[in-house]
């Protein structure tokens, strides 16, 4: 079968907001551009997919200087090629999947079977104390402890003050502290549909505190505040409640991208599914 | 001591690439720590707790990069900032490669470099057939990495390579080095005298690192697919391969690496050594060699042995000179003393296949045939390749692990989880592995694998765990590094597979006496 060779998109976010943006970042197989406060990301792979992702294929990203989006197109420059935006995937989760027993069932198999697999210098060693050994150098050991305290104080109720000590905090563009935020906002949302409950009012208020002037964090939490899912979170959920005995695939096609924020993420997730609020 | 830093603005990288980078930072000579991190609030909290903060950083921005270090003194700071661009630059031009060379055809690439004379096709089997043949046509050399191709594709694509001296090495070729370029998996060597044809890629692999390893080196390493030295391919790039060997002024030496060839075909090899006017070093794993002796070959039991021997010929030693034979007595004695009675068995745990068969092979005669999935009689077969039971020793690499996920020399989480299972096994007493370095393996190996040992070890502190290096120090994740931090993690590291299967035998041997 022969490969189509012109350029194209083939797969968009569902949350992408017409505008005018400039170049922000390029990294190997994905470019930011932003416009006011929103991100508009390109990538080659589906797998990278967010609410605000366009998928594209045959296009040199390396190259693009800025990007408008409107009426379901996009013009890419300095090309000039322009792209129909097409195969819009919805970033919903039906919770109607999910019950009690079944998330237990899945998170108590993620603790006691498939810790080895969150990446050594991610935030799991909330999960596992064994994994302190991970964090040695002068800044490993204060991130260390600086987080073990947010979360100790979430654990306590105290869980604003939790996440004041948690946010922000972690290496690159995206801190692990942030997707850890992201994962407890993400479980909320379960929460609310497990138990019956509205804590719409504690969402708002951890977004507020969480919010910063990194662009991509704020991108990120909104989405998880909203219930808007990454493609790959939500794959692996879907396929973690359809087949919770099988989750070491799932995981890994969660893990793969962006060094330890899929698992980050999962941590605050799980943490906070625990955690009595 | 004091602690230096600097920003920069402007610059943006994940946190991996930030990680490495520290990395690499702190192994400096006179850098005590180091930091990198987005200049947010809450990381500059952790600055001032970590000591790593300076009055420079008081008015940065959340994207403004930090890089903050504590040194011996003032020219180590400013030799890490030199270093520091360096690793900058090669991130920004490895992305820069990236975008520069992406051709999307054979064509194309052959449009953007027309002096290229050798291609990589490493794509769907069923797209595979119709990129060699356009490369073949376009007077290219091949190198095959993907499988699933027919044998008969196989040889009519070779046949043509013959016709047209054209290399076709592959399919399911993983492995070559030419003029000292490393392609596919393969292992950053000396150059040397030394010339390898292999149709085994971790064969090739183990021995040219034992080789560079042991202060010799490598001219060409070709590897010709598993397949060529069957009936139906009648070792025809193996035989031509020997032929470029022989004519090549910097090979001095030639090894010969292969599982048993057709009878047919090693009756043609053995006809070829006798062409050749160079010493010829030979192991066929399992097979017979006599034919090749009495052809003129030197003959090995080993990988091992075969690199040594070679070493030892590139040296102008004497061959007879080469002992593989150590005592392992004082280790299995150690091991041995804390082991249960129920502990009496071994489980193997493989992602190369050749250095799998050597391992059953060296079982074989001391402690008999281990349970596999590729076993050396069907008698053996593993009727259920996720349960264990005896000595079992598995080729991970194999067909059925590896659908849907990549290999295992570069995706360990299969064999974790399996480490993990079997050291809850109440009669495991070994788990044996190997570690496969160099390009396109794992990049960490022991950040990866290290954790494992610890908890299977904390499961059962009994067991012991074995483990094979297969690299060398030139590496990108570097041998001697990873060495050192299995054996911190609890591991007996050996320096050859064949050493780490003698051992093992020991103590299995010794604990079933």
């Amino acid at each position: 079968m022969k490969q189509p060779t012109h350029p194209q998109t083939t797969a968009s976010g569902d949350s992408l907001k017409a505008g005018k943006y400039i170049l922000h970042s390029r990294f190997t197989e994905v470019v930011n551009f932003v416009c006011d406060n929103n991100l508009l990301v390109l990538a080659k792979d589906i797998k990278y997919l967010s609410p605000n992702t366009l998928i594209v294929e045959n296009v040199n990203i390396k190259q693009i200087n800025e990007v408008i989006l409107e009426n379901n197109q996009i013009k890419i420059l300095p090309e000039n090629i322009n792209l129909k935006i097409k195969n819009t995937i919805s970033s919903e989760f039906n919770f109607e999947l999910a019950n009690i027993e079944k998330t237990n069932y899945i998170l108590s198999k993620l603790q006691n079977k498939y810790l080895p697999l969150f990446p050594a210098k991610s935030l799991a060693f909330l999960l596992d104390n064994n994994r302190k050994k991970h964090f040695q150098t002068a800044f490993e050991r204060a991130f260390y402890q600086q987080i073990t305290e947010g979360a100790s104080l979430i654990n306590n109720n105290q869980i604003l003050e939790g996440i004041k000590n948690i946010k922000g905090r972690g290496l690159g563009l995206t801190p692990s502290g942030d997707d850890f935020v992201a994962g407890v906002l993400f479980a909320l949302h379960f929460k609310e549909h497990l138990y019956n409950k509205d804590l719409s009012k504690l969402r708002n208020n951890i977004l507020e505190i969480a919010l910063s002037k990194n662009i991509f964090s704020n991108n990120f939490l909104i989405f998880a505040h909203d219930a808007k899912f990454f493609y790959r979170f939500k794959n692996f959920l879907e396929k973690a409640y359809n087949n919770p005995d099988n989750l070491e695939q799932p995981l890994n096609q969660l893990f793969e991208i962006g060094s330890t924020s899929g698992a980050d993420l999962l941590t605050g997730f799980i943490l906070t599914i625990q955690y009595k609020l | 001591m004091i602690t230096k830093g600097i920003t920069k603005q402007g610059k943006y990288y994940d946190s991996v690439s930030l990680m490495i980078i520290s990395n690499e930072i702190n192994k400096l000579s006179g850098v005590i720590d180091s930091s990198i991190v987005m200049g947010t609030h809450e990381n500059i909290s952790i600055l001032k707790v970590a000591d790593l903060y300076i009055s420079d950083f008081d008015n940065v921005d959340d994207t403004d990069l930090l890089i903050s270090m504590k040194v011996e003194k003032e020219e180590d700071f400013d030799n890490a900032l030199v270093k520091l661009d360096e690793l900058f630059n090669e991130l920004s031009n490895k992305s820069d490669d990236d975008s520069d060379f992406a051709p999307k055809s054979l064509e194309n690439a052959i449009k953007q470099m027309p002096e290229a004379n050798l291609s990589l096709i490493s794509i769907a089997g069923k797209y595979a057939v119709a990129e060699v043949w356009k490369a073949l046509k376009s007077g290219l050399h091949v190198m095959l990495f993907s499988d699933n191709i027919s044998i008969e594709d196989e040889n009519k694509m070779k046949a043509y390579g013959l016709e047209n001296d054209l290399l076709v090495m592959g399919p399911d070729c993983g492995t070559a080095i030419i003029n000292g370029v490393p392609l596919a998996f393969s292992n950053v060597v000396n150059r040397g005298d030394i010339g390898i044809v292999a149709a085994s890629g971790t064969g090739l692999q183990e021995v040219s690192s034992i080789i560079s390893n042991e202060g010799a080196g490598i001219s060409q390493a070709l590897g010709t697919g598993g397949r060529d030295v069957k009936k139906e391919i009648g070792g025809k790039m193996f035989l031509r391969s020997m032929q470029a060997l022989a004519q090549d002024n910097d090979t001095k030496i030639i090894v010969l690496v292969s599982k048993p060839p057709h009878e047919s075909v090693q009756a043609k090899i053995a006809a070829e050594i006798k062409n050749i006017n160079k010493p010829v070093v030979s192991i066929l794993i399992g097979g017979n060699p006599k034919v090749l002796e009495e052809a003129g070959a030197f003959s090995a039991n080993t990988l091992e042995e075969v690199a040594l021997m070679a070493v030892k010929l590139s040296k102008g030693e004497d061959i007879k000179s080469v002992s593989t034979d150590t005592d392992f007595s004082e280790i299995v004695e150690k091991e041995i003393t804390n082991k249960t009675p129920e502990q009496k068995y071994v489980r193997g745990l493989y992602s190369g296949g050749t250095l799998c068969d050597e391992t059953q092979l060296l079982f074989k005669d001391k402690i008999g045939y281990a349970y596999s999935n590729t076993p050396l009689t069907d008698v053996f077969l593993m009727k259920n390749v996720w349960e264990s039971t005896e000595n079992i020793v598995i080729d991970l690499g194999d067909d059925e692990f590896t659908a849907g996920r990549p290999h295992p020399m570069i995706d360990f989480s299969l064999r974790n989880k399996r480490i993990i299972q079997e050291s809850t096994d109440p009669q495991v007493a070994v788990i044996l592995l190997d570690v496969v370095l160099g390009y396109g393996a794992n990049m960490q190996p022991s950040q990866e694998l290290a954790p494992i040992f610890r908890q299977a070890l904390e499961n059962n502190p009994k067991i012991t765990i074995i483990a094979t290096i297969t690299g060398t120090s030139g590496d990108p994740q570097n041998k001697e590094l990873v060495e050192q931090e299995l054996q911190n993690a609890g591991a007996i590291v050996m320096q050859s597979n064949a050493s780490a299967a003698k051992l093992t035998m020991e103590i299995i041997a010794k604990l079933n006496n």
